[in-house]
């Protein structure tokens, strides 16, 4: 059976069992649009599969149905879902299980090779060995080791103005959706600024600070890390930035400058690629990063 | 002290306590992290031997984390019964757990002995558990708390309803609070965690939960889980509140870290009875989490288990309303998958309990970790069946501000279904007058629908 196959298979048998609920619950509402926050959910989903839609209410008769879905537009969280004696229905239950599926792989799977490459990055590990090590021991996801220090100074380009570092963290998918569209953004930006940007650099296994042994290696007057952002249930594809002006290993993480929840539905790529190359120029020219930069 | 034992024809020496008790844990990351936990199954075991052989005079004598050193450790002496330890103090860990299993050792006489424990001792007989020792030996235990009326009493199970929101939005708040209600979730506290951590946002969440509380005569209790000091500044101005929630650690390193002292703690608990909404004795909340401390490097290079029990310890001081851990919260790096969440749980709740705190449970996990639903509903049944006074209360299990995953209205009902149980009687009583549990505590009919409180 091959992957598509595999994905009919999956469709066919969730449409039914979906299906099968909707007649006992009288059938999905439909028509409703959902939270803003649904969104990044369907993105990853069959077209047609209910479990990614709007979440609709779940419960067939309730006492005051327009005012129920104006509490579910109240808030993000699972409302509305109704119930199966005392348990979750199966398209609540599945839907909760898709995007707990989907957290869990951003955090689980590499950044695909083809995306490292089409981004032009020079890929390099941290010191952690595996997946696990990085995610039980923080200290090595920080650290680049001595080795991979000496590759930085071979291949790379030493004292940019501008250093960008992209890493997964804790979410592969938030690099996979956003870097191909910020960092070109971002190095037009730096362009039209005037600033020289050194080789962009990816790193696995990485965590925030391992921008620092970055500096250390390759100088340079702005190091800007892009990581993936732990995912939650809501989105598993934001991605922060995280911005230093002449850090060193061992800073105060006061001297970072910090902008997060970049993903299609909070700071589009695109838009955030050039607010970072407008903070970089003004850390140039202000000399400064952190709470010592107003901007 | 000679600690060593020889296993299978194999030496094994432990240089001293803490090296003994950080390899007598079952296995965790964050031990793992720090270097202390054992290199192998056997020396686990071997840890093991030489634990049960000690007496709890050794451990008194050989403090872990000496009491000229740190303030957790000196509450935790002050809370000892000089007369209740001389009568235990000749018992081994060993014996202590058989005693505590015992058919012939009742709840009263375990209310009784615990007054002589110090936490060591508490996290020593832990380590000597196994997941049905943790559980029976729990389920002999109740410690209720009295707030406004008393959760946690035999026969029931009491819920934190938890209506976060990513923006402190109040009328989101309300939905999910309706949305558990009608589950008839929320008999410990309607309990939010805010995003800002002010005085302004606090009393306003707290007005706003006392409105719902009023307008539908609810016997439930009200906290906004900021900052001790902010909630404390907020009821000087006048905001309403049931009892004050702070997070506790088990070094004073990492309640430094935390902003807590015993000193403001002291001054929360006087000024709760003076300007609280409610007459007690019980009035303060406190969360907790194995590996709290690792997370900050706090840890003094004590297992996570021993320094959990601590937090027990300290807590007691307060004779809290409220305690739970989230150990499932903290992170892979202190606790890394199912089993071990589902192990810290067990031996979380029943420490709380043989320290004498009414114990909640929060059997939880974020996304980073190996965790998943099925091990936290595996952990939530196990608990439940331990007896734990209450869970969390949070729409499908998704709690979209904290983000991370916890009990569900629906698995809080499913407990309760499950094991016979009802609501605390006061909320039981409006919960049927709702028309939402019938006679036995079962959802109704009417169950699960929020609308109803939109008329």
């Amino acid at each position: 059976m091959d992957e598509q196959e595999l994905k009919n298979l999956i469709r066919t048998v969730l449409r039914a069992a979906i299906d099968e609920e909707g007649a006992v619950a009288g059938g999905p509402t439909g028509g409703l649009a959902g939270p803003a926050a649904d969104n990044s959910a369907t993105a990853g989903c069959p077209a047609g599969l209910d479990v990614c839609g709007p979440p609709g209410l779940g419960l067939a008769d309730p006492a005051d149905k327009a005012g129920y879905l104006a509490l579910q537009q109240a808030t993000t969280a699972r409302i509305g879902v109704g119930r199966a004696g005392p348990r979750l229905p199966v398209k609540a239950w599945l839907r909760f299980r898709a995007d707990h599926a989907a957290a869990m792989d951003a955090v689980f799977t590499d950044v695909s090779a083809d995306v490292i490459k089409s981004c032009g990055l020079f890929e390099v590990s941290s010191a952690a060995p595996d997946k696990a090590s990085f995610l039980m021991d923080p200290a090595l996801g920080r650290s680049l080791g001595d080795e991979t220090a000496a590759a930085l100074k071979k291949h790379c380009k030493a004292g940019a103005q501008v250093q960008i570092v992209v890493s997964d963290g804790l979410s592969s998918t938030a690099v996979e959706n956003n870097i191909p569209d910020l960092l070109p953004a971002l190095r037009q930006g730096l362009e039209r600024h005037g600033l020289t940007c050194g080789t962009p650099i990816f790193v696995k296994f990485g965590r925030v600070r391992v921008m620092d042994e970055v500096t250390a290696a390759l100088g340079g007057d702005v190091t800007v890390i892009l990581i993936g952002e732990r995912p939650g249930l809501v989105t598993n594809a934001s991605l922060s930035c995280y911005m230093t002006y002449k850090g060193r290993p061992g800073m105060p993480e006061s001297g970072r400058t910090v902008l997060s929840n970049i993903y299609d539905e909070g700071t589009p790529p695109a838009e955030a690629g050039a607010y970072i190359a407008d903070i970089a120029a003004k850390m140039v020219s202000e000399k400064a990063s952190g709470l010592d930069l107003k901007l | 002290m000679m600690l060593k034992t020889t296993l299978l024809g194999s030496v094994y020496h432990f240089s001293d306590l803490k090296e003994l008790f950080g390899k007598a844990n079952e296995e965790k990351s964050g031990d793992r992290l720090i270097g202390i936990g054992a290199a192998t199954a056997s020396e686990r075991v071997a840890a093991k031997i030489v634990l049960s052989e000690l007496t709890l005079e050794q451990i008194r004598d050989n403090p872990l984390i000496p009491p000229d050193q740190d303030e957790v450790s000196r509450v935790i002496e002050d809370g000892v019964n000089e007369t209740v330890y001389a009568g235990l103090k000749a018992m081994t860990v060993g014996a202590l757990r058989d005693h505590l299993l015992a058919h012939t050792t009742t709840p009263k006489d375990i209310e009784t002995l615990r007054s002589g424990l110090t936490s060591e001792m508490v996290a020593a007989v832990t380590k000597l558990m196994s997941t049905q020792d943790l559980v029976y030996g729990a389920s002999k235990m109740r410690v209720t708390g009295t707030c406004a009326y008393e959760i946690g009493r035999p026969g029931t199970l009491s819920f934190r309803l938890q209506p976060n929101h990513p923006k402190d939005d109040l009328d989101g708040m309300r939905a999910s609070i309706f949305e558990g209600l009608s589950y008839a979730s929320g008999d410990a506290v309607l309990g939010v965690n805010p995003v800002e951590d002010n005085v302004e946002s606090c009393s306003r969440i707290l007005g706003a939960l006392f409105d719902i509380m009023e307008r539908w005569s609810i016997p439930t209790h009200i906290c906004c889980l900021a900052h001790v000091s902010t909630q404390m500044a907020a009821v000087e101005r006048g905001a309403p509140a049931s009892m004050f929630f702070q997070s506790v650690a088990g070094t004073q390193s990492a309640n430094d870290d935390f902003g807590v002292t015993k000193e403001l703690l002291d001054e929360a608990a006087a000024l709760i009875r003076k300007k609280g909404l409610c007459a007690g004795p019980n009035l303060m909340y406190f969360e907790t989490g194995q590996g709290s401390e690792v997370s900050i490097g706090a840890d003094k290079g004590v297992d996570e288990l021993t320094l959990e029990a601590r937090t027990y310890g300290f807590a007691k001081a307060w004779r809290p309303f409220m305690v739970n851990n989230v150990s499932g919260f903290i992170g892979p790096e202190t606790i890394y998958d199912g089993r071990q969440m589902i192990r810290a749980s067990l031996e979380d709740h029943f420490m709380g309990k043989l320290t004498g705190l009414p114990m909640g449970m929060a059997p939880c996990y974020t996304n980073h970790t190996g965790i998943d639903q099925n091990d936290q509903e595996m952990a939530t049944l196990l608990v439940a069946l331990a007896g734990a006074n209450y869970f969390m209360g949070v729409p499908g299990g998704d709690d979209i501000m904290l983000s991370y995953q916890d009990t569900s209205f629906h698995d809080d009902a499913t407990m309760r279904e499950l094991l016979h149980l009802t609501p605390a009687p006061e909320f039981f009583e409006w919960a049927q007058n709702m028309g939402l549990l019938d006679a036995c505590g079962r959802l109704s009919s009417r169950a699960g629908d929020a609308s109803i409180f939109l008329r």
